[in-house]
């Protein structure tokens, strides 16, 4: 239990002083807002999807005022967004039609419209760069060439599969009200929109440990899941204002996506077929949306019947830890002062040990 | 010249810089004054996806949305929704929904948003265009006598 303090003004003062200046020690140059959104594009993405809330500009705020404390950045941008009047729902998102900037497949070679790496770090050889030592200026690429191209068509790859009956078939039950974890309390046993939503706001290194252990052995199946399809790219956002009677785009996000393909043995009803895990962010941010992708899999392992013996099947373990806000918030109020708890636990410490030391228990 | 739909222009308004709907608005020397209904405000939007990417819908995450409602000298009123928080793009683009449903600026408008939707389309084919650059086949080696 945790008992309230009083005091320390002067004190707490100072110390957001000492932060402060912790940003300007020796007086460098401000970095601006644009080149944050620009030169540390991964971190912006990362800060949007975990802060729920798409805006590229007030992320790479966060991540200056937090001085690049990304779990307190997206605690900045969390608590902004509880101060927004909710417009509107957006159209569900068709990733069918993607501007693409990048688009692969392990599964199958020849795809249509092709594979494209888009930009990548999978194949540098992870050696530092000493140049950017001392990048004076950074000169933006012109080559422009806006001639209209051959192919704009990405079909889902993983509709070959569909074609043949051997991929499970995504259910539309056509609700239209899906949970909204900002709205509605948690409850379990969670539907898969609950879970989606959570594992989009989860937290990167989290989803990343636990898909990781799945496919190690401590997951459904222990089998090798194969992408099917990953994509990167930009797409519209559209809504349908009640005082149009139309629906409207209302401008254009960037999102990661990935199709996870995963064997299933089969069961009474069904024959061995292949299961899907998809996962889904703002942004780019493939890792993340491959981890969303072997863990959705995972929680849908009850839907199955497959045995649950493994954390990342256990609904209330991933969903209830995977929010870093609330994770972070938890284990560092242990450093607030907690000194008349911990007197007690004196107080029965020395009480139990002076029982046995006299002898009086043994 | 082709017929744009209001749908249409509201979304190629959607998808353009401030400077480029100030200009339009400029082009046409519209001075008079317009009455501002409601904002600009910066809310938020839901932002939904399907599960599976083709199922059913879920709450994917929010979008920072600012909205304008302006109404002309002429009584029309124009609506912009525009992600992010940009209060002038918001205001011109409400003022330009307004104009382009009145048939006198329709007409002087008309050229300029199909020249902003060119714009747009050309943007959009230099990203494939320079996402195609990177274009890969991959080869399989066949192992053994397979």
């Amino acid at each position: 239990m945790y008992v309230a303090v009083k005091g320390g003004e002067k004190a707490i003062k100072s110390s957001l002083k000492l932060l402060e200046k912790k940003r300007k020690e020796t007086g460098t140059k401000s970095i601006e807002i644009n080149q944050i959104k620009e030169q540390l594009s991964f971190a912006v993405d990362r800060v949007i999807n975990e802060g729920s809330l798409y805006d590229k500009d007030l992320s790479a705020l966060a991540i200056k005022q937090s001085q690049g404390d990304l779990v307190e950045a997206i605690f900045l941008l969390r608590a902004y967004r509880t101060t927004l009047e909710r417009y509107a729902y957006s159209t569900a998102i068709d990733t069918s039609k993607i501007i693409i900037k990048r688009r692969i497949s392990a599964s199958f070679k020849d795809i249509p419209g092709g594979q494209i790496l888009g930009p990548t770090f999978d194949y540098s050889h992870r050696l530092l760069d000493f140049s950017l030592m001392k990048e004076d200026e950074i000169n933006s690429y012109e080559n422009i060439n806006n001639q209209e191209p051959k192919n704009k068509e990405f079909p889902s790859v993983i509709d070959y599969l569909n074609n043949e009956n051997l991929l499970e078939q995504e259910i539309n039950n056509l609700n239209d009200n899906p949970f909204d974890v900002t709205r509605d309390p948690m409850k379990f046993p969670a539907s898969r929109d609950q879970w989606m939503q959570i594992l989009a706001r989860g937290d990167e290194g989290f989803l990343l440990g636990l898909s990781y252990s799945a496919i190690r052995g401590f997951g459904s199946k222990g089998t090798h899941p194969f992408v099917g399809e990953i994509k990167y790219g930009i797409v519209d956002i559209f809504i349908s204002p009640d005082e149009l009677g139309f629906e409207i785009c209302i401008g254009e996000i960037e999102i990661s996506e990935c199709q996870m393909i995963d064997q299933f043995a089969g069961n009474k009803n069904t024959p061995p077929q292949f299961t899907r895990g998809y996962g889904l962010t703002f942004g780019y941010n493939e890792r993340k949306s491959m981890a969303i992708s072997i863990v959705d899999r995972a929680l849908k392992s009850e839907g199955y019947g497959e045995e649950i013996k493994f954390p990342i099947q256990d609904q209330e373990f991933v969903l209830y830890h995977a929010d870093n806000v609330e994770a972070q918030g938890f284990v560092t109020h242990l450093k607030l002062p907690h000194y008349v708890d911990f007197q007690g636990e004196l107080n029965l410490i020395r009480k139990l040990r002076n029982e046995i030391l006299q002898g009086k228990k043994l | 010249m082709s017929e744009i739909q209001r749908k249409d222009w509201i979304s190629i308004l959607s998808k353009t810089e401030t400077i480029d709907l100030k200009n339009c608005i400029e082009n046409i020397n519209y001075t008079k004054d317009y009455k501002i209904i409601y904002g600009p405000n910066v809310g938020s939007i839901m932002i939904r996806a399907r599960l599976g990417g083709n199922g059913d819908p879920y709450n994917l995450g929010e979008a920072t949305l600012t909205k304008c409602v302006i109404k002309l000298e002429e009584g029309t009123t124009g609506y912009s929704y525009h992600l992010g928080r940009d209060k002038i793009r918001a205001e011109y683009a409400a003022v330009l929904d307004a104009l382009m449903q009145d048939n006198n600026y329709y007409s002087k408008l008309q050229s300029m948003i199909l020249d902003l939707k060119d714009k747009i389309n050309k943007k959009e084919n230099h990203i494939i265009n320079e996402s195609n650059s990177s274009k890969v086949d991959f080869f399989t080696l066949v192992r053994g006598d397979g």
